[in-house]
């Protein structure tokens, strides 16, 4: 499982009845705006020129068209709540920063060939330069962080940090966990451990962390420990979920990534966990040797096997049943956060994000809200 | 003491469960009956949630100790007083200077330059004084961490 954030197939409009705007459109106006700020700032604060192969590599993953959700959502939170979006802005690039350490770094451990329909930075450069310019990304995030103590004064600066720390533990915590499934070759888990993990590696850095700083800026430090984190939670479940559905179904052109990569890297996702959990005990004995062995010992044959006996058990429909009711409980926890927030279109582009992972696929409206960010490649 | 410990577990199992269960009763609304794995996913939350309150009361604490006295504002604050002040004594001295007769001179140049000393002397002291300042607040946090150990 690769960290939230691919773009996934359209499932279907339903009608909202919710909003009577056409929520792409707003969600996807929205996130134009706030990622264009983000991005921008992003790579003008990237120092220039010095050392070649380190800072000049740090925006390559932003400008492949990332739709820089995490950044707008903190953005959104802030705005939402009254707080000034120049406030939030550090804190928005710290998390895009942090999330560009974690992608490449991600590839590197996961052994992926594509991102975002390019080669990863370390087929492109080497692992010893990606692993680099991972911890450049780290650096640069540390900086505005450091930044936010002369905007926002130290204790609010202070509390973001803590948030931050708390954020990667997490982050750190649930790789280890997928990491250490996949060395051992671990087999027998369950749905639960699943959840468990995907709410540390996932759903925190991408969801829970993103709305709680956003509410922190706002709320110029006074927040409960709990605030937002059941919603990000679900959103994130659901968000990651998906993503791995689409993994197994999307097309590389919408995907930007190698199809079936999760069954090539071994990844324990809930559609494989189900299919462990369901099928015979003779094909439980094949699918483990089959995930004992080294990615580039797996053959495209076997992938291809697996891949049919996920959808012949119902591990993907299973899967896609779960999303969409952590879908759910993420509507229902986000109405239930911001009801006494006040309308307006940051507001609205919070729910419009839970009302897309609801109930139609997220990718048109990211793909297209995006042109404007890809603009800045040229 | 184990069985202690073990009614304390499952009395924090019990109260993490009741938790799950009334945050899985706020989203019922979503169909007739929560589904299971909505009420594992609020568990799962719950327990991350218990277990960071620990981390959370570290870091607040570690927050109010460094709060009392955060050595690098403090050393940022001393470091422009002392320019600030260096500042100021060379001007009035410069200014002295001006109206000085030759048999004060020297006693106008010495002045300066004790000025100096006492400013870099009382910036070391005050240095000093936030290093106690420090250490205090550790030693009575040990203090109270000592008197709440069994």
């Amino acid at each position: 499982m690769t960290p939230a954030g691919h773009d996934r197939a359209d499932e279907g409009a339903a009608s909202l009845p919710y909003f009577k705007v056409d929520v792409d459109e707003s969600f996807r106006r929205r996130l134009a705006q706030y990622s264009t700020c983000t991005t921008r700032a992003l790579v003008s604060g990237v120092p220039a020129g010095s050392y070649k192969y380190l800072y000049d590599l740090v925006p390559d993953y932003p400008l492949r068209g990332g739709k820089g959700l995490r950044g707008a959502l903190c953005l959104a939170m802030c705005s939402a709540l009254g707080g000034k979006e120049a406030r939030a802005i550090n804190s928005a690039i710290a998390i895009e920063l942090f999330h560009t350490g974690f992608l490449i770094q991600d590839d590197v451990q996961d052994g992926s060939e594509r991102r975002r329909g390019k080669a990863t930075l370390h087929r492109k450069y080497g692992v010893g330069i990606a692993v680099n310019v991972g911890n450049a990304a780290n650096l640069l995030a540390l900086g505005r962080l450091m930044a936010n103590h002369r905007l926002l004064g130290h204790r609010l600066a202070w509390k973001i940090s803590s948030e931050t720390e708390r954020m990667l533990q997490h982050s750190l915590e649930g790789q280890a966990i997928e990491l250490g499934w996949i060395r051992d070759n671990v087999c027998s888990l369950e749905q639960s451990d699943y959840l468990h993990m995907c709410l540390k590696k996932t759903a925190w850095y991408s969801f829970i962390y993103p709305l709680r700083i956003g509410a922190l800026l706002a709320d110029a430090g006074e927040l409960a420990q709990e605030a937002y984190c059941a919603f990000g939670w679900y959103l994130g479940a659901a968000f990651q979920i998906r993503d791995d559905i689409l993994n197994l179904e999307g097309s590389y052109t919408r995907y930007g990534k190698e199809i079936c990569g999760d069954l090539w890297e071994g990844k324990r996702t809930l559609m494989l966990i189900h299919l462990l959990n369901h099928c015979q005990s003779s094909d439980r004995r094949r699918f483990k040797a089959f995930l004992s062995k080294r990615r580039e010992e797996r053959t495209a044959e076997e992938v291809r096997w697996l891949h049919q006996a996920m959808i012949s058990h119902g591990s993907i429909d299973s899967a896609r049943r779960i999303a969409r009711e952590l879908a759910g409980a993420a509507l229902i926890e986000a109405l239930t956060a911001l009801r006494e927030v006040p309308e307006s279109e940051h507001k609205r582009f919070i729910l419009d994000m839970v009302l897309c992972m609801s109930y139609r696929g997220i990718a048109r409206a990211v793909r297209s809200g995006l042109a404007s960010t890809s603009a800045l490649t040229r | 003491m184990a069985t202690k410990k073990a009614q304390k577990k499952a009395t924090s199992s019990r109260k993490q469960a009741k938790a799950a269960d009334q945050r899985a009763e706020s989203i019922r609304g979503i169909g007739a009956n929560v589904s299971e794995v909505i009420k594992q996913a609020a568990l799962i939350l719950d327990e991350e949630l218990a277990a960071g309150i620990v981390t959370a009361r570290q870091m607040q604490q570690r927050f109010e100790q460094e709060r009392r006295v955060d050595p690098a504002d403090f050393k940022d604050a001393l470091q422009r007083f002392q320019r600030d002040g260096h500042e100021v004594i060379n001007v009035l001295g410069d200014q002295v200077a001006e109206l000085r007769s030759d048999e004060n001179g020297e006693r106008v140049k010495r002045l300066v330059e004790n000025s100096h000393d006492a400013l870099d002397m009382l910036v070391e002291f005050a240095k000093l004084g936030a290093d106690v300042v420090n250490q205090l607040v550790h030693a009575n946090l040990r203090n109270k961490d000592d008197a709440g150990r069994p």
